[in-house]
C-alpha cells in the first residue's frame, strides 16, 4: 500500500511517500496558505496552493497512492492548556471533552491531550483542539484531489510520536528545535509528555524562505539568526520551568548546514546537542522530515493520535439538533395523521347522522314498499286464459269420456283447477289409452300443472259401472310480455 | 445522560409512536369502514325507496280509483248475449271487502286501500257458449279477475257458477 503523509507548516509543505512502508519519494514544497486572518501577508517565492502541490506530488511520485495522511498546521490546531486533578487520562479526557463542549457546541469534538508537569496535586495537560469543520475542509479538499484523506493529525502529536521511543530515557527534559520554513518549531519534552511548544520565525522576510542562500556571508547570517530564535526558545522555557533543565536538544529541518547549526547551538547554549531523528531510517534527508516520519512510524504501530470527524452515526440521533429534530418530525407526523384522520372520521360521522335523519328509518319504510309494491303486482298480474284451456278441452276429450264437474278456485294467489271425468268401464274401451290422454290433457306444463295424483273410483249409474276420476292441477298464467 | 440511555429511550419512543399509531389507525379504520357501510346500506334503502316509490304510483294507475260496478254488470250482459247464453245472472255481494295492504301517508301518493267488489254470476248454455263468455269477460277492458267457477252438466247443456272480483283504489293526488 502507498500512502502520502503531507506536513502543512506557515511557509513549506513537506510530504513523504511511502511505497510499501518504506519511505521513498520527498520532496519540500514552498506553500500559499490561506491569506487574511491567521494567514500570511506575503508567500514565498514560487509559492504553490495545496491542490496544486497534490496534484505536483500525484504526477512526480510515480505510483499511486491509495491513502493520504495528513499534518495539520499549527494555525488550526487550538493548543492550550488544562490543569485537572491527577486522575487518569480517561477521566481526564472526559472532563475536557465536557469544557471543550460547552466551549465549541460541538458534542463530540476532536481532540487529544498530552501530559505535561504534574504537581502534588493536580495535573497540567496539554488539549489539542481541531475543530470539526476544519477537519471536513481538509477532508473536501484532499477528495477534490482525488486522495483519500485518511488520518489526519497535529504537529505536536506528530513530534511527540517521533521521539515517543526515548522518551522513556529523558531525565529532566529534552528540546527539539524544528527548523522549518523561515520558522523555529520548539518542543520541550520530559519523560511524562510535552513541557512546552513554542515557535518562532527566525526570517524578517519568509519570501526567502523557500531557497538557500549561496554566498558565505548570508549562510552566516542565516545561522546567526536561527541561533538566536534557538537561544531565546531556549531563555523562555528557563524562565517558566526553572526547575527543568535542558539534558539534550535535537535539531532537524530540511535546510542546509544542520551540522553547523547543531555545533553552533552546543557552543552557545552549552547543552548536548543531536541531529533528529533519534532513531535513524536510513531515508535520504531524513532530518528534514522528522515528524513525518515520526508519524508514518506511530500509524504503522497504531500508536499514533489521530483526528476525526465524529462518525454519522455516531452523532446521529444523539446530537441535539438531530434528537430535536426526530422528536419533532415524528411529533409532527403523528399529530398531522391524527389531524387527517380524526377529520375523515367526523366529516364520515356528521355524513351518517345526517343521512340517517333523512331517511328516518330507511330500512323499515323499504320493506314497507316493498310489501305494497308487491301485494299491487299480484293484483294486477297476468290471468290465466280460460278460453284455449276450454277449447283443447272441447277439442280433445275422447269420445265416450263425459266431465262431472270442472272447478275453480283462486285463492293464496294461486289458481286450482279440478276436473272430475267419467266413463263407462266395458270390453271395448281401452281404459290405458284413456287415462293416459286424459292425464295429458290435465298436466301440460307450464299453463297446466299437475299437483296431485288422480283420484279414480268405480261408481254404478243406471246397472252401468263407470270409472270415475278426477284431476287436480295447477294453472299457471303465461306471461304475455316475454 | 449516557449515549446508550439516548439511543435506548429513542428506541422505545419510536416503537411505542409506531405501535400507538397503528392501533390507531387499525381502529379508526374500522370505525369508519363501518359507518361508510351504514351510509352506503342508508342511500341505498332510500335509492330502493324512491324505486318502489316510483313503481308502486305506476302500479296504482293501472286500478281504477273508482269501481264503475253498474257499467261492469252491464258489459257482462252484453257478453252473455253475444255469447248465447240460455241464462245469466249477475248478484253483487253486499260489503265491499277492502283490502288494507296499499296504506303510507306522506309521500306524494297517499293510498289508502285496495276495494274489492265481488259479483256472482250464475250462467247457463253450451259449454261453446259458457267458454266464449268467459273469453269476452277476461277481454273486457275493464280490470277484473275471475276467483272462481264451477261448471257442472245441466240436461245435456252446462250450468256456470262464476265470480268475478272488481278493484278500485281512491287515491289522493
Amino acid at each position: 500500500m502507498n500512502s502520502l503523509i503531507v506536513d502543512i507548516r506557515e511557509t513549506v509543505v513537506r510530504a513523504v511517500v511511502c511505497i510499501n512502508d518504506i519511505p521513498g519519494y520527498h520532496r519540500t514544497f514552498p506553500f500559499k496558505g490561506p491569506e487574511g486572518e491567521g494567514g500570511l501577508l506575503t508567500h514565498p517565492e514560487g509559492a504553490l496552493t495545496l491542490p496544486e502541490i497534490l496534484a505536483a506530488i500525484r504526477k512526480e511520485c510515480g505510483s499511486t497512492i491509495d491513502e493520504a495522511n495528513l499534518i495539520l498546521p499549527a494555525r488550526d490546531v487550538t493548543l492550550t492548556q488544562e490543569t485537572t486533578p491527577r486522575v487518569s487520562v480517561e477521566d481526564a479526557e472526559k472532563i475536557i471533552r465536557r469544557k471543550i463542549s460547552g466551549q465549541t457546541n460541538e458534542e463530540f469534538p476532536p481532540f487529544s491531550i498530552l501530559p505535561s508537569t504534574v504537581d502534588q496535586k493536580t495535573q497540567h495537560w496539554n488539549v489539542l483542539h481541531v475543530p470539526t469543520a476544519t477537519l471536513k475542509q481538509y477532508i473536501k479538499l484532499f477528495s477534490g484531489a482525488r486522495l483519500k484523506l485518511k488520518n489526519i493529525t497535529a504537529p505536536l502529536n506528530a513530534i511527540d510520536d517521533s521521539f515517543r521511543s526515548i522518551r522513556e530515557s529523558i531525565f529532566n527534559a529534552h528540546a527539539v528545535f524544528d527548523i522549518v520554513g523561515g520558522y523555529v518549531d520548539a518542543c520541550f519534552i520530559s519523560s511524562d509528555g510535552v513541557i512546552r511548544t513554542e515557535c518562532l520565525p527566525y526570517l524578517k522576510d519568509v519570501s526567502t524562505a523557500g531557497h538557500e542562500p549561496t554566498d558565505e556571508k548570508a549562510l552566516k547570517h542565516r545561522l546567526f539568526h536561527i541561533i538566536d530564535t534557538i537561544f531565546r526558545i531556549h531563555s523562555h522555557f528557563q524562565i517558566d520551568n526553572k526547575n527543568i533543565p535542558v539534558q539534550l536538544a535535537w535539531v532537524c529541518g530540511d535546510i542546509h548546514g544542520l551540522d553547523d547549526i547543531a555545533e553552533a547551538v552546543k557552543e552557545a547554549m552549552s547543552i548536548e546537542v543531536a541531529i533528529a531523528p533519534a532513531m535513524p531510517t536510513g531515508m535520504p534527508d531524513e532530518s528534514g522530515y522528522v515528524p513525518l516520519i515520526g508519524f508514518m512510524a506511530a500509524l504503522q504501530n497504531g500508536t499514533a493520535t489521530t483526528y476525526t470527524p465524529a462518525a454519522f452515526l455516531k452523532r446521529f440521533p444523539l446530537h441535539k439538533t438531530y434528537g430535536i429534530a426526530i422528536y419533532a418530525l415524528t411529533g409532527l407526523l403523528a399529530i398531522f395523521t391524527v389531524a387527517v384522520t380524526e377529520t375523515e372520521y367526523r366529516r364520515l360521522k356528521a355524513r351518517s347522522k345526517s343521512a340517517t335523519a333523512q331517511s328516518g328509518k330507511p330500512s323499515s319504510a323499504a320493506v314497507g314498499y316493498a310489501k305494497l309494491q308487491d301485494s299491487l303486482k299480484k293484483l294486477i298480474a297476468p290471468q290465466f286464459i280460460f278460453y284455449h284451456f276450454f277449447r283443447d278441452l272441447a277439442n280433445n276429450l275422447p269420445n265416450g269420456v263425459f266431465l262431472d264437474n270442472l272447478e275453480y278456485h283462486f285463492k293464496d294467489d294461486k289458481g286450482v283447477l279440478e276436473a272430475t271425468a267419467r266413463f263407462p268401464v266395458n270390453a271395448r274401451t281401452s281404459k290405458t289409452a284413456l287415462l293416459s290422454r286424459l292425464n295429458t290433457m290435465f298436466n301440460r306444463p307450464p299453463a297446466v300443472k299437475k299437483i296431485a295424483e288422480p283420484k279414480m273410483t268405480v261408481d254404478t249409474v243406471n246397472t252401468q259401472r263407470q270409472q270415475k276420476i278426477t284431476f287436480t292441477s295447477e294453472v299457471v298464467p303465461l306471461d304475455t310480455k316475454k | 445522560m449516557t449515549r446508550k440511555n439516548k439511543l435506548t429511550i429513542l428506541v422505545i419512543y419510536l416503537i411505542c409512536l409506531c405501535i400507538i399509531m397503528l392501533a390507531y389507525r387499525i381502529d379508526r379504520t374500522k370505525k369508519m369502514k363501518r359507518l361508510r357501510a351504514a351510509i352506503a346500506q342508508v342511500e341505498a334503502d332510500r335509492d330502493r325507496v324512491r324505486a318502489v316509490e316510483a313503481e308502486v304510483d305506476r302500479l296504482s294507475r293501472l286500478i281504477p280509483v273508482e269501481a264503475g260496478v253498474p257499467a261492469f254488470v252491464e258489459e257482462l250482459y252484453r257478453c252473455a248475449k253475444e255469447s248465447g247464453l240460455r241464462l245469466h245472472e249477475v248478484v253483487t255481494e253486499t260489503d265491499k271487502e277492502k283490502k288494507p295492504v296499499a296504506t303510507r301517508s306522506g309521500t306524494a301518493v297517499e293510498i289508502e286501500a285496495v276495494s274489492t267488489h265481488r259479483l256472482k254470476i250464475s250462467a247457463a248454455g253450451s259449454f261453446r257458449q259458457l267458454s266464449e263468455y268467459v273469453r269476452r269477460v277476461q277481454n273486457i277492458e275493464r280490470f277484473n279477475r275471475i276467483t272462481d267457477f264451477k261448471m257442472s252438466p245441466d240436461g245435456g247443456q252446462v250450468k256456470g257458477a262464476f265470480t268475478v272480483e272488481l278493484f278500485s283504489l281512491p287515491v289522493k293526488r
